[in-house]
């Protein structure tokens, strides 16, 4: 068997990294629900600013509050991303014009480049299960909360045909924010997303 | 005496000698005429022949005119003729006797009867001085006057010189035209021309190959520097966006312009001046190559672009994030930027982000904004500034980042800016102060309680020193107190190592051991082991969630502090010790393992794998993925192309020194070692030096060759 | 007076013409010495060039000579007569195939070496890889011949210049080239060797074995980053699997090598025939602990060693991560070794041959750690490692069979080896000496007119002038 999978989340120093505590254990529940991969049952967190964040080539990023690296963060990052890793950004305020998408966006464009808006015709959104309409939307988004606005798409940054940094405004951080075993309440499992990320991650 | 003997009446012999002695003069002349005539003819014939024979021989490169060989030659062939014509032709000049002859011949011809030879016989007489009859002399003399031969003999000597003279006037004229005509042998009786080149033609064939020319840098314009002019260079450096001028004298080359990394159109241009040519072209970010070639000969001008840097900006104070309790009082600000060309404005920009929980309102505050015009060309500059925090309204929990931005003069509206570290400053709650106090920034980890568990070690062995000199009461009391500090930490460290899978909060309260409250994790003498069986461990809370270690080295340390925890309560800090050292060891062990989040709110839920396996509803699809691209390896191709530019070398070392520049200018980028090599090549051309050794330098830094371990397997390994 | 004196000039001089004439004709007659012992001693001296077809004409007249020789010697009732040769330097393919027949025609043949030459050989192979590098391998013989003093580097070259130049080169010396020239040549001294780069071969595709995870994705990451196409399938759920390339049925025609990464069920079956047909298996990691590959495998794996803290970022970067202890099997080749505790080298890359294919073992464990936490050069080393081990694992150019042709001696390759294939080894000096030969330096010749034209001349001239004489005796009268 090979090595078992390890959600990692991202700890950055200039914000409320840790705002969404509940989402490596979903994540971590629906990956062993639904896949058969080896995975470790809970997550950790590696701060962005040192070397461990290599061991990861996953990692997940949330907040509210302003995003602005510090020097080291951004040479980690850099490295990270180019040497393979995959980062996956939610903005937990779901609003535009919000302090965590705004800052965000800077300072990932800064490291490796600008985001683009990804096609939701993508592989992401097949390589598991398959979602026709692109990202599965989210009740925070339906709900009217933040923006008021439903996001069509994810952005990201592709290099050499690889998602390389994944950015949500579509609050996912909110939406997969719940003890795993109420799944069993509800009709449409909705962290299913989260399992083709990791999908994609460990075998794109 | 012979005149005497003529009797009156008759012509004197003197008349009749006279006479016939402008008939003999006109007769020779005659000759002489037909002689010339036939000279003349006989050389023209022969000199346009030999022209003729001479085109025909030499067609294959067609002569110019009035060639000497084309001349001369003829020429004497005709002048060797002519003589040899005119001494053929020679014949003795007609005495008068025979002029006697010819007239009494002429006279019989007219009269159809046969001379009787009077005449002649008369001048023969006459010439030897002897005496003539005077029926000779009568007979000789009617002959003479019955002759029209004067009159006829002057339309003779008319008619003999006035066609020569024709003839050869235009003979001449027809020679003359011929010879100043570019075409060979078709002079005479108005021949076309047939074959050769025109005048135009001649003349076009001459390009002279493409020269020296001056370079011109003109940077853009809100960089205010001067331009630059080089001479005759063949790489240039110029800022993104200048305008390069390339000038040279004489008929406009034909232009080719590559970019070498297309951020655009390099929009390079060409046009004919009063002087010569002018090539523009703007320059980028990287390197382009401008071709142009007139006359066989091409040259390169290698344009080595570099972008304008963003400005640099570090933040000199505050120094550190912070923490206040009230939003009073002023922080100063202090900030240096940098930049290669020249700073437009700088400030510090503030971002205040107020509420809670999900709730968020955030403003931009700009401070201590300075401006610089493009002229000053300020390349680095000192940024002040005072940050008031009670200015800025603000209330307990909001946060402020602090960076410091600069900008320099690039006028495009997406410009980069430069940007320093950000700094967070954060009002602090009033509950946060009534318990202890959790840092915003990275959580305590293991090391607090390493740090409180090294304290603890140290306090015990300082007591345990001391432990003969005191009573027994006092060190059993101190021995105590340690017990709880140990018995503290014991229990943030076991709420990591023992999870629940409630979801709620483990409660923050230190438990110790005589505190009265059911300790349900006190089991088999509190060691407790890995098993499910401990699910009798119930908390007050009355959860039935079964508490599951999952910190082998954690709970080694937990498991050590209990014995020593145990061992201070007796009394007995010399027997703490040992537990103490290991519980040490086994958070330094677990530190090393994995990095743990000992903050106030652990991860509280662990998810059981086992439990949940495959028990989705679905389980996805087969799926194909996308393959990767594989990485472009130039080796291969630049080594060939260094190996003919080598080659190049001894034939046309012009053309080689392009190739090598050019390599040059491709792996800047990519390959800069194999690029340095290569430079090193160029400069061993410019002092006309032997670059064979840095060629072979060169391809050993291409990489294209690597020695390997020669074992017994058939292919080689790369070390 | 002059007339006579002119007459005598010419007798004079026609006479000295016609001598000319005569001692050169002898002379050239002389190229070849018969002595007592009726042996035929032809010397090719150094003015032969290595490539070059001026031996020819004399090894020709030789022959020639020889065969006259023999039977003047056959009708003089005397034994069988030896052609010697002395090589001053190593013939030419053409030269060396000619003296060959001499020899197979019945001719005996011995040779004196005087090339002072080493042996030298070298084969080139190209991988069916992406990139098609060239793998050379030059051996040397010392201290088999005449050595020189001060050893003389190897020197590799192509069209292009010297690529090259290694001093104590040891007896094997070994490159990988990513391009070159068609022709390559080595020299060692005097000895020169050429060979000739194949042309590159159709690249198959590599298939893997992995499950989904870490290591699976980052070294096919690595191999399609090389130019390899490789196939798949990583199985993510009972009914979910991710598909990479086009997998198809294991066969050689399609596949040229197998890369199993984890510890997972394989057709063992299938594997141990494919590499029995010629296909390469590389076995990374927890694939060296599958029980049914045991056939195939290297040798015994034991524990796991643990990795070196930080030593993904030095010069050993290996070091730094896990690896499993591999005992080697005698038949096992190690390629790579590195540097273990205690001054004890730990296998890095161990390969064998099974059947008609190889098997390579690679003991590291999660090498997409030496990508992903190793230096800025980790990820192109990790790539360059994965393609190494791939590389090592596939054959070399498909043979072509060309129908008819059997050449069975080393070739051009091997110059020294094929002269003596071909003609037998050199001579002892003493044998060769006994025929009293004379050495006949070719050199003087040179690039002048040939030998006989002289006396043609000289002969032309002579009668020219003794016509001249006689004319000018008739004219004056005389008889």
């Amino acid at each position: 068997m090979s090595a078992p999978f390890v959600f990692a989340t991202a700890q950055y120093e200039s914000g409320d990294w840790d705002s969404a505590p509940m989402v490596p254990a979903n994540i971590i529940d629906s990956v062993a629900r639904y896949t058969q991969l080896p995975v470790r049952p809970q997550g950790v967190i590696v701060p962005l600013s040192s070397d461990a964040t290599w061991q990861y080539p996953l990692l997940y990023l949330t907040g509210h509050l302003p995003v602005r690296f510090t020097a080291r963060e951004t040479e980690v990052l850099r490295k990270y991303l180019d040497r393979g890793g995959l980062l996956f950004i939610d903005d937990h305020n779901h609003d535009v014009d919000g302090a965590f998408n705004k800052t965000a966006r800077e300072e990932i464009r800064r490291v490796i480049g600008p985001l683009v808006p990804l096609p939701n015709t993508h592989e992401l959104y097949r390589c598991f299960f398959v979602f026709d309409n692109g990202p599965p939307t989210t009740s925070h988004e339906m709900n009217g909360w933040g923006d008021n606005l439903v996001h069509e798409q994810l952005d990201a940054v592709v290099k050499d045909g690889r998602i390389r940094v994944l950015f949500s405004n579509k609050d996912y951080s909110s939406e997969w924010s719940f003890h795993p075993d109420n799944k069993r309440f509800l009709s449409v499992d909705n962290t299913r997303f989260g399992v083709n990320l990791v999908v994609y991650a460990l075998t794109r | 005496m012979s005149s005497e003997l003529l009797s009156a009446g008759q012509v004197r012999s003197g008349d009749l000698l006279t006479t016939l002695e402008q008939l003999r003069r006109a007769r020779h002349a005659v000759s002489v005429g037909r002689r010339l005539l036939l000279t003349l003819a006989g050389a023209l014939a022969v000199f346009v022949c030999t022209r003729l024979l001479l085109a025909a021989l030499s067609v294959a490169e067609p002569p110019e005119a009035g060639s000497a060989a084309h001349v001369s030659v003829p020429l004497l062939l005709a002048l060797l003729v002519a003589a040899g014509v005119w001494w053929r032709s020679r014949s003795a000049a007609p005495d008068l006797a025979r002029t006697a002859l010819w007239v009494e011949e002429r006279q019989a011809a007219v009269r159809g009867a046969r001379p009787d030879f009077a005449l002649t016989t008369a001048v023969e007489m006459l010439e030897q001085h002897r005496e003539v009859p005077t029926s000779l002399a009568q007979v000789a003399v009617g002959t003479l006057r019955a002759s029209p031969t004067l009159g006829a003999l002057k339309t003779e000597r008319r008619l003999a010189w006035q066609w020569p003279l024709l003839f050869v006037v235009v003979c001449a004229v027809l020679v003359w035209r011929d010879l100043q005509r570019p075409e060979v042998g078709a002079a005479s009786d108005g021949q076309s021309a047939s074959r050769g080149t025109t005048e135009s033609t001649r003349k076009a064939a001459v390009v002279a190959p493409l020269g020296a020319w001056r370079v011109r840098v003109q940077p853009p314009a809100y960089v205010v520097q001067p331009a630059r002019s080089f001479d005759d260079v063949n790489t240039v450096p110029a800022l993104s966006g200048s305008q390069i001028t390339v000038s040279g004298e004489g008929q406009e080359p034909t232009l080719e312009a590559d970019v070498g990394d297309s951020t655009g159109n390099a929009g390079a241009s060409i046009r004919a001046t009063a002087n010569g040519w002018l090539a523009t072209m703007r320059a980028s970010a990287g390197v382009q190559t401008l071709r142009l070639s007139r006359g066989g000969r091409t040259r390169l001008l290698i344009v080595e672009g570099r972008a304008d840097s963003v400005p640099r900006v570090s933040l000199d104070a505050p120094a550190r994030d912070s923490v206040f309790r009230e939003p009073a009082g002023a922080l100063p600000l202090a900030a240096t930027a940098h930049d290669d060309l020249g700073l437009s404005r700088a400030h510090f920009e503030l971002i205040v982000t107020s509420g809670e929980g999900e709730r968020f309102t955030v403003r931009t505050v700009l401070l201590g904004e300075q401006r610089w015009s493009a002229a000053a060309g300020n390349r680095e500059a000192r940024l002040r500034g005072q940050l008031d925090l009670a200015a800025l309204g603000l209330q307990a929990g909001d946060v402020v980042h602090l960076r410091a931005v600069a900008r320099d003069a690039h006028p495009a509206a997406d410009r980069e800016f430069g940007s320093s570290e950000t700094r967070a400053f954060r009002i602090a709650r009033p509950a946060e102060y009534d318990s202890v106090a959790v840092e915003p920034a990275p959580p305590p980890e293991v090391d607090k309680s390493l740090l409180s568990q090294r304290m603890l070690l140290m306090l015990t062995e300082k007591l345990d020193r001391a432990q003969p000199r005191m009573p027994r009461a006092e060190v059993v009391r101190e021995s105590q107190k340690i017990a709880r500090d140990q018995a503290r930490l014991r229990l943030a460290v076991g709420d990591v190592v023992f999870q629940r899978l409630s979801g709620e909060s483990a409660a923050e309260h230190a438990h110790t051991a005589g505190d009265g409250h059911d300790h349900g994790v006190d089991l088999q003498g509190g060691k407790l082991a890995m098993s499910t069986s401990s699910t009798t461990g119930m908390l007050e809370e009355g959860n039935d969630s079964p508490v599951i270690a999952i910190n082998q080295p954690l709970l080694e340390a937990y498991n050590a502090m209990w014995d020593a925890g145990r061992a201070l309560e007796q009394g007995d800090p010399h027997g703490a010790i040992p537990p103490m050292k290991r519980a040490l060891e086994a958070i330094e062990k677990s530190r090393a393992a994995s990095r743990l989040y000992l903050r106030g709110r652990p991860p509280q839920v662990i998810v059981d794998i086992a439990k949940v396996r495959l028990t989705g509803k679905d389980t996805g699809q087969v799926t194909v993925r996308s393959a990767r691209e594989p990485l472009p390896t130039l080796t291969a191709a630049r080594d060939a192309r260094l190996v003919r530019a080598a080659g190049l070398v001894a034939t046309a070392p012009a053309a080689a020194r392009d190739s090598v520049a050019l390599l040059r200018a491709e792996s800047l980028v990519d390959a800069p070692a194999f690029a340095a090599a290569l430079g090193n090549v160029l400069a061993a051309f410019e002092r006309d030096g032997d670059a064979t050794a840095l060629f072979v330098q060169a391809r050993r830094v291409l990489g294209n060759v690597s020695r390997t371990r020669a074992t017994p397997w058939s292919r080689g390994v790369t070390p | 007076m002059s007339r006579h004196f002119f007459e005598r000039f010419c007798r004079a001089v026609a006479f000295i013409a016609m001598l000319t004439a005569l001692i050169i004709s002898w002379r050239a007659s002389a190229n070849g010495v018969t002595n007592d012992a009726g042996r035929l001693v032809v010397a090719i001296a150094d003015s032969l060039a290595v490539d070059s077809l001026e031996g020819m004409p004399v090894l020709r007249s030789a022959v020639v000579k020889y065969a006259s020789g023999r039977a003047e010697a056959a009708r003089a009732g005397q034994g069988g007569d030896t052609l010697v040769l002395s090589l001053g330097m190593v013939p030419s393919t053409p030269l060396r195939a000619a003296l060959g027949s001499v020899r197979a025609s019945g001719i005996p043949l011995v040779w004196r070496d005087e090339t002072g030459a080493r042996g030298l050989a070298a084969t080139v192979s190209r991988a069916a890889a992406p990139g098609a590098p060239i793998d050379l391998r030059v051996a040397t013989a010392r201290g088999v011949l005449r050595d020189a003093p001060g050893e003389a580097p190897l020197v590799l070259r192509d069209a292009g210049g010297v690529l090259d130049s290694l001093t104590n080169a040891g007896d094997v010396a070994a490159w990988r080239l990513g391009s070159a020239t068609e022709q390559l040549e080595v020299q060692h001294g005097r000895a020169r060797v050429r060979v000739a780069v194949p042309d590159s071969t159709r690249v198959r595709r590599l298939l893997v074995l992995a499950q989904p995870g870490w290591e699976g994705k980052f070294v096919v990451a690595a191999l399609e980053e090389a130019g390899w196409l490789v196939d798949g399938t990583m199985r993510v759920s009972p009914t979910g699997a991710v598909t990479i390339g086009s997998p198809q049925a294991l066969d050689t025609a399609r596949y040229s090598a197998v890369i199993v990464l984890d510890s997972m069920a394989v057709d063992a079956a299938l594997l141990t025939r494919f590499v029995n047909r010629g296909g390469g298996v590389v076995l990374g990691g927890d694939a060296l602990r599958i029980a049914s590959l045991a056939a195939l495998r290297q040798g015994r794996v034991s524990v796991l060693r643990g990795a070196i803290a930080g030593a993904l970022l030095t010069d050993a970067p290996r070091r730094g991560l896990e690896a499993w202890e591999l005992e080697p099997t005698p038949d096992a080749v190690v390629l790579e070794t590195d540097r273990g505790d205690h001054a004890h080298a730990e296998p890095a890359l161990v390969a064998r041959r099974v059947g008609a294919g190889r098997v390579i073992a690679m003991p590291y464990h999660e090498t997409w750690r030496w990508r992903l936490q190793g230096t800025d050069e980790g990820m192109a080393s990790h790539r360059a490692w994965w393609h190494g081990a791939v590389v090592a694992a596939i054959g070399a150019t498909v043979p072509v069979r060309v129908a008819g042709v059997s050449e069975s001696h080393p070739g051009s390759g091997a110059p020294y080896a094929d002269l003596v294939a071909r003609v037998g080894a050199p001579a002892a000096d003493s044998v060769a000496e006994q025929g009293g030969s004379t050495r006949v330096d070719e050199r003087a010749r040179g690039n002048d007119i040939p030998l006989p034209l002289y006396g043609w001349v000289l002969l032309g001239t002579a009668l020219l002038l003794l016509v001249a004489e006689w004319t000018s005796r008739r004219l004056r009268g005389a008889r």
